[in-house]
């Protein structure tokens, strides 16, 4: 399923961020420390789930989502950025936690193996959060 | 205070942030040169945390980033002049980048274990770095992985045969006027360095690295990094890095206790948890 709109919350995020940029300038952290050409750049998937475990860490984060699509049950292990990066966007070792249901927005792999690199999370309350990947324009994301 | 933006309250942070960055901006173009200002008071103080500028991590937070101040920005890398025989393994090796690129796949980095970048890519990461200095000694650290390199003032550079070969090698540092001047010697032949979309730049033991580092306005910093390689290289190569500073950040700790990446045994990059992970 492909990700239909970024959504309102996304757009004014993105609008205030721009006008920020000049701070912003200065406070970066971690990208990649590896290359993410296994995951596909050219489809995002939005898929709805349960935090099955979150693991706030260094070189990257994952949340291990339970998802069932069609009642087909699945887990995803979903890459996040590391935590400067994180943190820098407001992301705490606790804004996600087991068992929290959230919509996660994500470059699937490459392989079809039921994992994939996180660009955002939309929590049950409707906050859309970054997770700030390198190259962000590289990933198919319909604007 | 340290400049994480939360996701509490954001209108009213962003705003007054853009604001501050705009004056400061503003202003710092009317003021003289920061080695001015300080001639009359002694050395430059580089004490604070930096960021490349531009940022080249700035599409990660914002979409549309207005251009950077071509003033102050970093110039575009040149090609490391690489002999013959060094230009073949490293064309190579960017081939080969580039063909696991197109499968899908990527050749491993040291990075992917977790290993430092050592010298000079510590000087050209993408995260910021903190400097700290006293009339003695000037640590910089690398926000990636923690890494500190620590530069000796006023003292005279060790023969190579003398220095146990490392990651940063021994620098050594003294002023010439307001630019700081370091050497940089005995950093070993595996420690890879990055270069524009390649990396892995081939060097040998011998290498040497001298560094100029000056205001160039206020809150702007370059440093003009040469590495200077005969075996490698066919003439000396020159690059210059800017930084801004950064002044409302604090340093993140950032240590790489949760790789789930491993290297498989035809040297490509995996996930753990993707894939089999390694026995």
């Amino acid at each position: 399923m492909r990700c239909s709109s970024p959504g309102k919350s996304v757009r004014r995020a993105a609008s205030l961020l721009g006008g920020a940029a000049l701070v912003l300038a200065g406070a970066q952290s971690a990208a990649a420390h590896h290359s993410f050409s296994m995951y596909d750049h050219a489809r995002t998937l939005k898929l709805q789930g349960t935090v099955a475990q979150f693991e706030w860490s260094n070189p990257h984060g994952y949340i291990e989502l339970a998802t069932a699509e069609g009642g087909d049950a699945k887990r995803y292990s979903l890459e996040t950025t590391g935590i400067p990066m994180m943190q820098r966007l407001g992301w705490t070792s606790k804004t996600v936690r087991i068992g929290d249901k959230l919509t996660a927005v994500f470059s699937p792999m490459r392989n079809g193996t039921p994992a994939g690199l996180l660009m955002e999370v939309i929590t049950a309350d409707g906050r859309t959060i970054p997770t700030g990947v390198p190259n962000p324009g590289s990933f198919a994301r319909p604007d | 205070m340290q400049e994480r933006p939360g996701m509490s309250r954001p209108r009213l942070r962003w705003t007054s942030a853009a604001l501050i960055a705009a004056m400061t901006v503003s202003a710092a173009m009317f003021q003289p040169l920061a080695s001015q200002a300080r001639a009359a008071a002694g050395p430059p103080d580089f004490t604070g945390v930096w960021s490349r500028y531009p940022d080249p991590l700035i599409s990660n937070y914002v979409k549309n980033a207005p251009p950077a101040d071509p003033r102050f920005a970093t110039p575009r890398q040149p090609a490391p002049p690489l002999k013959p025989k060094y230009q073949a393994i490293w064309d190579a090796r960017l081939k080969e980048l580039r063909a696991a690129d197109e499968r899908g796949e990527a050749i491993a980095s040291k990075a992917v274990e977790c290993l430092p970048t050592g010298m000079p890519t510590l000087m050209r990461d993408v995260w910021p770095i903190e400097i700290l200095q006293t009339p003695k000694q000037i640590n910089i650290t690398q926000e990636l992985y923690t890494q500190t390199r620590r530069i000796y003032m006023n003292e005279k550079q060790k023969p190579l045969d003398e220095l146990e070969l490392g990651y940063y090698g021994n620098s050594v540092g003294h002023w010439e006027g307001q630019t700081l001047v370091v050497d940089t010697l005995g950093i070993k032949d595996t420690v890879r360095t990055i270069a524009m979309a390649g990396r892995d730049v081939p060097h040998s033991n011998d290498m040497r690295i001298v560094e100029k580092i000056k205001f160039v306005a206020p809150d702007f910093i370059q440093d003009e990094l040469t590495v200077i390689d005969p075996e490698v290289l066919q003439k000396p190569w020159t690059y210059v890095t800017s930084y801004k500073r950064l002044p409302e950040t604090r340093m993140v700790e950032y240590v790489c206790d949760h790789n789930r990446e491993y290297i498989d045994a035809n040297g490509i990059q995996k996930r753990a948890d993707a894939e089999a992970p390694p026995k």
